[in-house]
């Protein structure tokens, strides 16, 4: 069975946003949805300091709490481990996103363009795909898999920071990272098993 | 309203993250919703066990008609709100709303009969069947005021919600919040007889118990893991202080607990206990939303990692 995940090496990544906008511009994501991000952190005490960025998507849990949550079956998990929102099941009642412990849902209060001019061609393509008053999130560029690509954002990276692959392989370049260099999850102790792992910096 | 829910220094930045949208803007009506359903079950416990017809029907119309009004307008697809009903298994929202509509259907067939122009009911609340319809109504009571505290410990995510003493509290303040708004309406509704001294018993013991409970809570969040304690510290000395201290601790328990106390002992005058259970409601409201309020995300990269 396959079990889809991404690895971010965090030595590689720079914080240059450029899986952000990369992510925007395949999904069509409104003004203040991020379905990728990049989190910038201080860490260490003068003189050892540095910055780090922490880029963040959906952890397409294996055990994810917000498809065990979702009352309504919007929430749901493909086999393959792709965990997506069927927008037309979504009521908003968020109860999702109080249990993803990476924020990495949003709720979509209302349409608005990105210029003052109003919606451009671009927006208005998007428009079909968000609708409001629902909770979105990543879903790995799904589309972009089913036709044998890599999300976009992994696509678009420009250090090569991130790896996608398939977790269950033991021989693929995700299982191997993450062997080698000892590939962590962000927070465990929430037990959802997430399919993202991150390389220390 | 929306804009203010988005915050680019939390996006944007590892570190503690408030829960904004159970709390804030539309969610404000949540926590009416929460507050609404937990109070008119608790009316409804308290007066069955003191008998007292009328206190039950207004516990089950706040919970029809407020809760349930305020949840639906909360969603952001109100007319989706039948979905609600579709995931027991895994959701505690499914369970409550389940649990509040059994509540609502068994609770109100049993004071049915009781309501003038329904007399022609072939069951009243001494027969068999009202007696059966009253024990569905009570286990669902006890569920609506227990399945609250569940739906937030389930959450692992917000550490300080992640707590079973959680639900313990919400079912002490659901109690304490059926007596006190009894004690408000009851003379003002009927001429049914109401054992005021018991009413007051109850409160003070509730009261009591509610004390213990806050503090085990805070204490054990404050000790247990680091998101738990950054809501603490925010509750005792950061931006909920204020309704946390000054309206649950003082205007909630320490003013009318006192006052229930001599009333116990000696007469008093009764708008004044009804002033002090206001308040005692009051501080109830403002104990979920300080919970509700207090819910941090931790920072998700490890902490204090070595450079």
């Amino acid at each position: 069975m396959v079990r889809y995940g991404i690895v971010i090496d965090l030595k590689r990544c720079i914080g240059c946003y450029g899986c952000l906008v990369a992510c925007k511009a395949e999904n069509f994501t409104p003004p203040g949805v991020f379905w990728a991000r990049v989190l910038k952190r201080e860490d260490g005490k003068y003189p050892s300091v540095r910055r780090l960025s922490l880029p963040l998507l959906c952890m397409h849990c294996a055990e994810p709490a917000c498809v065990e949550v979702c009352p309504t079956g919007a929430s749901t998990q493909r086999e393959d481990g792709i965990v997506f929102i069927d927008a037309e099941k979504c009521f908003g009642c968020r109860y999702c996103m109080m249990a993803c412990p990476y924020g990495s849902r949003f709720f979509h209060y209302r349409e608005r363009p990105y210029f003052p001019a109003g919606f451009t061609p671009y927006e208005e393509m998007g428009r079909q795909k968000h609708p409001t008053g629902v909770v979105e999130k990543c879903d790995l560029c799904r589309e972009r898999i089913e036709k044998g690509l890599e999300p976009a954002c992994v696509a678009n990276c420009m250090t090569k920071a991130r790896y996608f692959g398939d977790l269950e392989d033991p021989a693929s370049e995700v299982s191997r990272l993450i062997r080698q260099r000892h590939g962590f999850q962000l927070r465990p102790e929430a037990g959802t098993d997430p399919s993202v792992y991150y390389l220390s910096p | 309203m929306e804009d203010r829910l988005i915050h680019p220094t939390e996006l944007f930045v590892d570190s503690f993250k408030v829960q904004r949208e159970w709390i804030e803007g539309k969610g404000m009506l949540l926590l009416l919703a929460i507050f609404f359903g937990e109070l008119g079950a608790g009316m409804f416990l308290v007066s069955w066990y003191l008998n007292y017809l009328l206190g039950m029907v207004f516990g089950i119309v706040i919970v029809a008609s407020l809760k349930t009004t305020f949840h639906i307008l909360f969603l952001g697809q109100p007319l989706k709100f039948w979905r609600a009903f579709t995931r027991p298994q895994s959701s505690w929202i499914s369970r409550g709303v389940i649990i509040m509509s059994v509540f609502v259907v068994f609770g109100g067939l049993y004071v049915l009969p009781a309501i003038p122009g329904f007399n022609w009911l072939p069951w009243t609340a001494q027969s068999p069947l009202g007696n059966a319809l009253v024990v569905v109504a009570i286990v669902a009571a006890l569920g609506e005021i227990i399945y609250v505290g569940f739906l937030l410990a389930s959450l692992p995510s917000i550490p300080f919600w992640n707590s079973g003493l959680l639900p313990i509290l919400f079912i002490t303040y659901s109690l304490l919040d059926g007596a006190g708004l009894t004690f408000i309406i009851a003379p003002a509704l009927s001429n049914e007889a109401i054992n005021v001294h018991q009413l007051k018993r109850i409160e003070i013991w509730l009261t009591l118990f509610a004390i213990i409970n806050i503090l085990a809570y805070i204490w054990t969040m404050y000790h247990t893991t680091v998101g738990g304690k950054e809501s603490v510290l925010e509750l005792i000395k950061g931006r909920i202080a204020t309704p946390f201290i000054g309206g649950v601790l003082i205007v909630g328990i320490l003013i009318p607990l006192p006052v229930a106390i001599y009333a116990h002992f000696f007469l008093m005058p009764y708008a004044v206990l009804g002033i002090t259970a206001f308040m005692a409601l009051a501080g109830s409201f403002l104990l979920r939303y300080s919970i509700l309020k207090a819910g941090i995300f931790p920072p998700l990269y490890p902490l204090y990692t070595p450079v």
